[in-house]
């Protein structure tokens, strides 16, 4: 009867044929990068949380699942010489470094090429995630779903976090299909055209950072070479696919037991910290993980190495953890961690402050809720508050004031540009007066025996430029993310925030401060935004596309590229698969046709209308099977229309040019004679610019070289009807 | 007698820590397969296969017969240190299964006794491994480093410390004939292992043989938690058409009771669940409580999963006879001597505690702390059903000395 059990059990073990496989993306181009600046001196990976690496985490937690090949990708030299020389006989890593990555797309399309990964499932990794989840429910359950529908390519493990706030907002089906992914929702807007069945919204989970894939999804990348983040780019458009036969399906796996977390910023790094010490992540836990130092566990969560050397009269509070260092008389550590050969001098005070390796705190000096970096310095009787980063090697001097949210670096970021943009809206007191010709030492800040300089985020950072987060000021953000924050503020400004009406569109969740999002829509008409086109106005969203892009910009770009001497058809084939990679229209199409012919003219000021005219029709020529071709309805022939009014009255060269005189009416009569814009396309225009106010549009609608040319267009009109039926009396 | 050269270090074990450069040097397929083996035993992995222990052991034996099995060792001596390296491995990593140690030890006890075997020394002074209770009493590690000690103050401070040296790198020395090779090492070794499997395989079946001695028609029987061999217990005395009811503690914050009491539910048994707080309520109507083990100490002390303790207590207050349920292979030569502390773990306070409702800013300084095990204290049990007979706390130390040689015991640390 044992036998029988541990046959069993190790047949699951020897069941799958090709080794597992797991790709570790580890490296910061992959990841948001609000870890700066101590990511200046080295990866994110490589910083130690609670003394360990933190990419050991993650390559532990994969060995611990049964994974037999780690495939770390990585930009960083560092990177790959650390993991190289890891003790390696419980799996296999191998390192794929190529500085040429610049985001997880790079790396994923590098691994289709080298077609390394054989394993089907894999599981794609993020290395800043720490957890404990068991995964293997999740795995078969990708496998089962795979080999149904070869489509389902990848399954996003969730977890349950038991509290709502929009951080993301996953909406799910019953299957747990993923039908929408947002990680910056302001507002949810999900398109219901192509859903038939309940989905579920949820902003109850966390990303874990660890996907279930196929080796597919490697090609898919390879296809689109323009996917850079997984998350907001790959699985956001993926999930808003409405075409049969063009969509990965992206399942979620959603797990209520175990610890999940992701160390983005000094707050969850922080966090994470505490949590690992507290055990939550058991069996993760100091004492038990990595067999390379030897922690004790003494009450309260305090961790002690066995070499370290504590002064009998310092006072050690738990949670917290003491690696080989030595710490002096009467000091007095409270939820600390603190790394290998550290020096504590006597009578130096620390609250909740992890100290890397080798870093020196002076007698009487005080550091509360900080991170001090390698071989970092806090002279004697020096005070650093709370939130501040002390980056490697900085030495803050002698009985300095360091502000609070302080970030200290020796390194500059790679392009030195301080703009003054950023300091406008800082509200912190530290950059007054700072020297910007010494932007090496902010000795009025560190002391004159002092090292390091600020670190802020430059005016056109992305990670703090990002529109989603606009209630907050840069200086609120980069706080928001430290250590010490009162999260509380940021969650009562957010719902202020967001209580203010924004659109037309339908904010869910926070009108009427309605606790969760878990109401269930059918394929109803409330939420359909379904694609139709948007002339003109590109700011709106457009599911199935790509966050920010222009489309009309782009299909113009198309069109400016096209050299006259290849065949119209190959523009044609050109635009018309840029608009379905967009899911744009014909009439963006024609509109961005149109603008371009218009720039190609190279019109002048001293154009003559007549010649302009001559030449538009030579243009026409070449361009009116395109223009005819795309016009499926009337919908694209006005569209072109309003093209041509909108070059007219953009404040350009052009513009001035066609809004004078006869122009505008010239080329609308050669549309007109060319057959490209049907007369009742024109009308409809006109009707529509009826009603126009006293902007540039209705004042040219109005000019008299427009309404003649409508009058005697009705005119043509009735006469032609005249003709054909003299009965019917012209309007 | 070969002796520990220069020329031949390279090749051979100098002392148990240096098992893992010996494996990486010569036998590396050995070393990743050892690696994998302790991860497993580090993540816990093993733990949630099934409750039941014996998979662990089984593990372990397939593992240490691989390994003893093709490696190159030459005589009983590099054996041992290798037994006790990996043995110190697995310590290191599997410190909550402490069954794991044991095997361990009990096939270097079968290492020693075959190296002792037909050998003239053996008579004198050597006892093979079985003591007397004042030998054995003498052998505890503080008697012996006492000892050490007395010795060496003679020589001044610098001796002490080179002897704790010697203690901690060189190991313990061998007599000579340990370095002798012997032909029949290895399949008496591999007999041993075989033993113990076999003592697994019937492992049930003589525990159950004793049921009729313990539950009686009528009675009221009081367990906790979940428990492979209490539950093969009661479902045998059942089997033996007594008619008796069980009442089961839920054993939270694990709730292992709530399953226990589900199966033996289906088989057909009268069963109450009430919670761990109603202990002390229900026990005055209670005949017998029959607790499972994690391990069983050197002084007979009992290792419960945590609620165990409380249930002894209020059993002793009733004067409640308790008796607990084991295979002898969880009997560790260890000393209780942290309290509760000793080999004990805190989980994950996920099952006391919701994450998210612990990182409310009032819930932060609050400890919530989930240990796993409980240790009852001998005088609080009163009986031992072991497959080799019932025991009664006292006489435990009697069955150490047959399975494990006293030198081997404290041998991991």
């Amino acid at each position: 009867m044992v036998k029988k059990g541990i046959d069993k059990h190790t047949d699951n073990l020897t069941e799958r044929k090709e080794p597992l496989q797991a790709v570790l993306l580890a490296d910061d181009a992959f990841t948001r990068n609000q870890f700066r600046p101590l990511n200046l001196d080295q990866p994110k990976v490589l910083c130690p949380l609670n003394n360990v690496p933190l990419i050991d985490y993650a390559i532990d937690f994969l060995a611990s699942v049964g994974v037999e090949q780690v495939l770390v990708m990585c930009v960083a030299d560092a990177v790959a010489a650390y993991v190289s020389h890891q003790r390696t006989s419980r799996l296999t890593v191998t390192v794929i470094q190529d500085p040429s990555f610049l985001n997880a797309g790079d790396a994923l399309r590098e691994l289709d090429k080298r077609s390394i990964v054989k394993s089907d499932p894999f599981l794609l990794m993020h290395a800043d995630a720490v957890m404990n989840i068991d995964i293997s429910a999740a795995m078969l359950a990708h496998k089962k779903r795979h080999e149904q529908d070869s489509a389902a390519i990848m399954t996003i493990l969730m977890r349950e976090k038991g509290v709502q706030d929009d951080d993301l907002v996953v909406g799910m089906d019953p299957k747990q299909r993923i039908y929408y992914y947002d990680q910056s929702a302001k507002s949810v807007r999900v398109p219901c055209s192509f859903i038939s069945t309940p989905v579920e919204l949820r902003s109850d989970l966390v990303d874990g950072g660890i996907d279930i894939c196929s080796p597919d999804l490697l090609a898919r990348f390879s296809d689109n070479f323009d996917y850079g983040d997984i998350r907001r780019e790959f699985v956001t458009n993926s999930v808003a696919e409405e075409e049969e036969g063009l969509q990965n399906i992206i399942y979620g796996h959603v797990v209520t037991e175990g610890y999940s977390s992701r160390v983005t910023d000094p707050y969850s790094y922080a966090q994470t910290s505490r949590d690992l010490l507290k055990r939550w992540c058991y069996p993760v836990v100091p004492e038990n993980y990595f067999e390379r130092e030897f922690y004790q566990m003494q009450r309260h969560y305090l961790y002690v190495e066995s070499n370290a050397r504590i002064a009998r009269s310092a006072t050690v509070e738990g949670p917290g953890m003491i690696g080989t260092c030595t710490i002096g008389e009467n000091s007095k550590l409270t939820r600390c961690t603190v790394g290998n050969y550290c020096v504590i001098a006597a009578g130096a005070v620390l609250e909740e402050t992890h100290l890397w390796s080798a870093v020196e705190i002076g007698p009487g000096a005080k550091v509360i809720q900080s991170i001090v970096a390698d071989g970092a310095v806090i002279q004697a009787g020096a005070v650093v508050h709370s939130g501040c980063v002390i980056g490697a090697g900085c030495v803050v001097g002698e009985n300095v004031v360091l502000p609070p949210y302080t970030r200290l670096s020796l390194k500059e970021e790679k392009e030195d540009d301080f703009g003054d943009g950023w300091d406008d809206d800082s509200s912190n007191d530290f950059d007054e007066g700072e020297d910007r010709d010494q932007p090496c030492l902010d000795t009025h800040l560190v002391g004159p025996d002092g090292k390091g300089h600020i670190w802020k985020p430059k005016p056109d950072d992305e990670e703090y430029n990002e529109d989603d987060e606009g209630y907050l000021s840069v200086a609120e953000k980069l706080k928001s993310e430290s250590i010490g924050y009162d999260r509380t503020a940021l969650e009562a400004l957010r719902s202020s925030y967001q209580q203010e009406p924004s659109d037309n569109f339908s904010d869910m969740g926070d009108d009427e401060g309605m606790p969760d999002y878990l109401d269930e829509y059918s394929g109803a008409v409330t939420f359909s935004a379904d694609a139709e086109p948007f002339a003109a106005n590109n700011n709106d969203e457009i599911i199935g596309r790509q966050k920010g892009v222009d489309v009309i910009r782009e299909l113009k770009s198309i069109c400016m590229e096209y050299e006259m001497i290849s065949p119209i058809e190959n523009l044609a084939i050109e635009l018309n698969s840029f608009k379905f990679s967009q899911n744009a229209s014909y009439s963006d199409c024609v509109t961005a046709a149109t603008m371009a012919i218009l720039e190609r003219m190279n019109i002048t000021q001293d154009m003559k209308d007549v010649k302009m005219a001559t030449e538009f029709k030579k243009a026409l020529q070449h361009w009116a099977p395109l223009l005819q071709k795309m016009s499926i309805t009337m919908e694209e022939e006005k569209a072109i229309v309003l093209a041509l009014e909108r070059c007219a009255c953009e404040e350009t060269e052009i513009g001035t040019v066609l809004s004078s005189g006869m122009s505008f009416r010239f080329l609308l009569t050669v549309l007109e004679d060319e057959e490209v814009v049907s007369d009742e396309a024109i009308f409809a225009w006109a009707d529509e610019r009826q009603t126009e106010g006293d902007t540039p549009r209705g004042r040219l609608f109005r000019s008299k070289a427009v309404q003649e040319f409508l009058e005697w267009l009705r005119e043509e009109e009735s006469d032609d009807d005249d003709d054909e039926d003299s009965e019917e009396d012209s309007d | 007698m070969t002796g520990l050269t220069d020329e031949s270090s390279s090749s051979e074990i100098r002392n148990y820590l240096d098992v893992r450069r010996w494996l990486e040097e010569h036998h590396r397929k050995h070393l990743a397969l050892l690696d994998r083996f302790l991860l497993e035993l580090r993540r816990g992995r093993l733990k949630q296969v099934t409750m039941d222990r014996r998979i662990v052991i089984h593990r372990t034996v397939d593992f240490l017969r691989h390994m003893v099995g093709s490696t190159k060792w030459k005589n009983p001596a590099q054996l041992h240190l290798l037994l006790r390296g990996i043995g110190h491995e697995l310590q290191t990593a599997g410190h909550h299964e402490p069954s794991i140690g044991n095997v361990v030890r009990r096939i270097m006890a079968a290492v020693r006794e075959e190296a002792n075997f037909d050998n003239e020394h053996t008579s004198v002074g050597d006892t093979g491994g079985r003591l007397s209770l004042q030998s054995m009493l003498w052998a505890l590690p503080q008697h012996v480093k006492a000892s050490n000690r007395s010795i060496s103050v003679m020589s001044g401070d610098h001796q002490r410390q080179e002897s704790f040296a010697d203690a901690d790198v060189v190991g313990p020395e061998y007599p000579a004939y340990y370095y002798q090779e012997r032909s029949g090492l290895k399949s008496t070794v591999m007999e041993a292992m075989d033993e113990i499997v076999n003592e697994l395989e019937d492992l049930y079946k003589n525990i159950n043989e004793q049921v009729v001695n313990h539950i009686h028609s009528g009675e009221l029987i009081l367990t906790s938690g979940r428990s492979k061999t209490v539950e093969l217990f009661l479902k045998a005395a059942a089997a033996k058409k007594l008619d008796f009811q069980v009442i089961v503690c839920e054993g939270a914050p694990g709730n292992s009771g709530h399953s226990m009491a589900k199966v033996l539910a289906d088989a057909g048994l009268d069963v109450t669940l009430i919670n761990d707080s109603a202990v002390f309520a229900v026990m005055a109507r209670v005949n017998k409580v029959i607790l499972p083990a994690h391990a069983v100490l050197a002084n007979g002390s009992l290792m419960t999963p945590s609620g165990g303790n409380l249930v002894a207590l209020a059993a002793k207050h009733n004067s409640v006879p308790v008796v607990c349920t084991t295979g002898l292979f969880k009997l560790c030569p260890i000393f209780p001597h942290e309290g509760q502390d000793t080999m004990n773990d805190l989980l994950s306070p996920s099952s006391v505690m919701e994450y998210a409702e612990a990182q409310a800013k009032l819930l932060e300084d609050i400890e919530f702390v989930n240990p796993l095990h409980d240790i009852i204290k001998p005088e609080h049990v009163d009986l031992f059903i072991t497959n080799v007979g019932s025991f009664q706390p006292s006489f435990l130390y009697r069955l150490l000395a047959e399975y494990y040689h006293s030198d081997d015991w404290d041998c991991f640390d």
